[in-house]
């Protein structure tokens, strides 16, 4: 579960959030889209905990997994190192769910090969796998298809799903509203206020 | 402990990789001390040892060789420092909000400091000693090894505001190229200002310069390289931890609204606007 409670930010006098209220429970998938500047990242990066809001709270049940829009990656590492840099982090015993997501996403033969010689397609899933390998409670995603191919775009959808399905709170952010109909809920970060402006009937 | 290690070999690895830091180790070192023996005048020098409060005479160009060594040493490990430092920054604080211990980190950036400047420290003063007898090649050793400390935290400490690689080499080769001339006996045989004692390289030159004359140990120029590396270190990993604070986690301990085991809140400093 994801809570926000009247989050507000400003830098200087300019204010970027005025006043946020979200609640996504265990098992939705939702999308959070606005023009660019309306502070979607100021929103994502409160929510992941690098900002703290000027007002207001973010709480969260359980571990997050928050994959950053422009891939975060040490460019001289190989795929495999990144992995047990985050398996160490994550405090896993195993990278059967690691494992299992390379396969998904189609880059299991890249493994030993440094991401600086990586396309930029494969390094936004390297990004991706490192925020879903430990297999959070809490998903937040900032524009995670950048870069995919369709057959990956494709699977990342059905990946969601397959997250919501078992239970997982999953946000997704975007600058413009795709597949919308793939989401339980739709919202629009506008004058600072998140607006919800749709919401799947069957949910 | 599998936490430091796996970081440290991460951080040689990303190291390895530097290639502008490698081909000015194994090139620019040995024809930068090639050239400072080989074009600077050979006819005897008279200069003051700051530290040790003696005159001492020594040809021009061999006290020349363990000028540019400190100066080289310094800039190889400072830039070095800063640009994995630079590079790493942002993925730090992604590692670090997973739940990578912090102190796990800082320790193997240190050990990747030290191992640095004890490598590069060595194949330098291999050079000096190939063209002349050093008096106390280990003492010479350990003031290239404290310039590169010094420096190579002072690297790290940059990398925290600096915004590019090219501003952080121009700021350490200024820096280095500074202390070297200020410090450099041909230029500044007396050295008689107490300002001289202030800078960075002052320990690493002292113990060089001690090195190659004497049979003494300096100590209190070690205790200043050694005070310079602490400070500038300190400031670097207590701004390190600064950055890579993660809020979600601070609040969970400080458990402001945590209702159950994992739970993470972050703010709630205000009334909620609605």
């Amino acid at each position: 579960m994801l809570r926000v409670t009247g989050v507000r930010k400003a830098y200087g006098r300019k204010s970027v959030l005025e006043g946020v209220d979200l609640r996504v429970r265990p098992g939705r998938l939702v999308g959070v889209v606005g023009e660019n500047g309306s502070g979607k990242t100021t929103l994502l990066r409160i929510l992941s905990g690098e900002l703290t809001p000027d007002v207001g709270s973010v709480h969260l049940d359980g571990s997050l997994g928050y994959c950053p829009q422009h891939p975060v990656l040490n460019t001289e590492l190989t795929v495999d190192q990144h992995l047990r840099y985050f398996q160490i982090a994550y405090r896993l015993r195993r990278l059967g769910r690691a494992e299992e997501l390379i396969d998904r996403l189609g880059f299991a033969h890249y493994r030993t090969m440094p991401v600086k010689h990586l396309s930029g397609g494969t390094r936004q899933k390297l990004n991706l796998l490192l925020a879903l390998m430990h297999d959070p409670a809490v998903v937040l995603l900032d524009e995670p298809y950048q870069g995919f191919d369709w057959e990956t775009y494709l699977r990342f959808w059905e990946l969601a799903s397959e997250l919501s399905a078992a239970g997982k709170a999953i946000v997704v952010v975007s600058h413009l509203a795709y597949d919308t109909e793939r989401l339980d809920a739709l919202h629009r970060l506008r004058g600072g206020v998140l607006d919800e402006v749709t919401t799947r009937s069957t949910v | 402990m599998t936490a430091y290690l796996v970081a440290t070999r991460h951080g040689l690895v990303e190291l390895s990789k530097n290639r502008l830091a490698a081909v000015i180790l194994l090139c620019l070192i040995p024809v930068v001390i090639t050239l400072a023996y080989v074009v600077v005048t050979d006819e005897a020098l008279v200069f003051r040892h700051r530290t040790m409060d003696v005159q001492i005479t020594a040809w021009g160009n061999e006290t020349s060789t363990i000028s540019v060594a400190v100066n080289l040493v310094s800039q190889l490990v400072g830039f070095a420092m800063f640009a994995a430092a630079h590079r790493a920054g942002e993925f730090d604080r992604r590692l670090v909000g997973a739940g990578y211990p912090r102190l796990a980190l800082i320790a193997a950036k240190l050990t990747t400091l030290a191992l640095t400047a004890a490598v590069v420290s060595g194949y330098a003063t291999v050079w000096v000693g190939w063209y002349w007898q050093v008096q106390q090649p280990p003492l010479l050793w350990l003031g290239l090894f404290l310039s590169g400390v010094v420096y190579g935290s002072m690297g790290l400490f940059l990398a925290l505001f600096l915004p590019g690689e090219l501003e952080g080499l121009f700021v350490i080769i200024l820096a280095t190229v500074i202390d070297m001339v200020l410090q450099n006996p041909i230029i500044n045989p007396t050295a008689d200002s107490g300002t001289i004692a202030l800078l960075p390289g002052y320990g690493g030159t002292q113990l060089g310069l001690a090195a190659g004359f004497t049979d003494s140990m300096p100590t209190s120029a070690i205790a200043v390289s050694a005070l310079w590396a602490a400070v500038l270190s300190a400031i670097a990993f207590g701004a390190f931890c600064l950055r890579t604070r993660n809020r979600l986690s601070t609040a969970r301990h400080n458990r402001l609204l945590a209702t159950a085991p994992g739970d993470a809140t972050v703010g709630d400093r205000g009334d909620s606007a609605g």
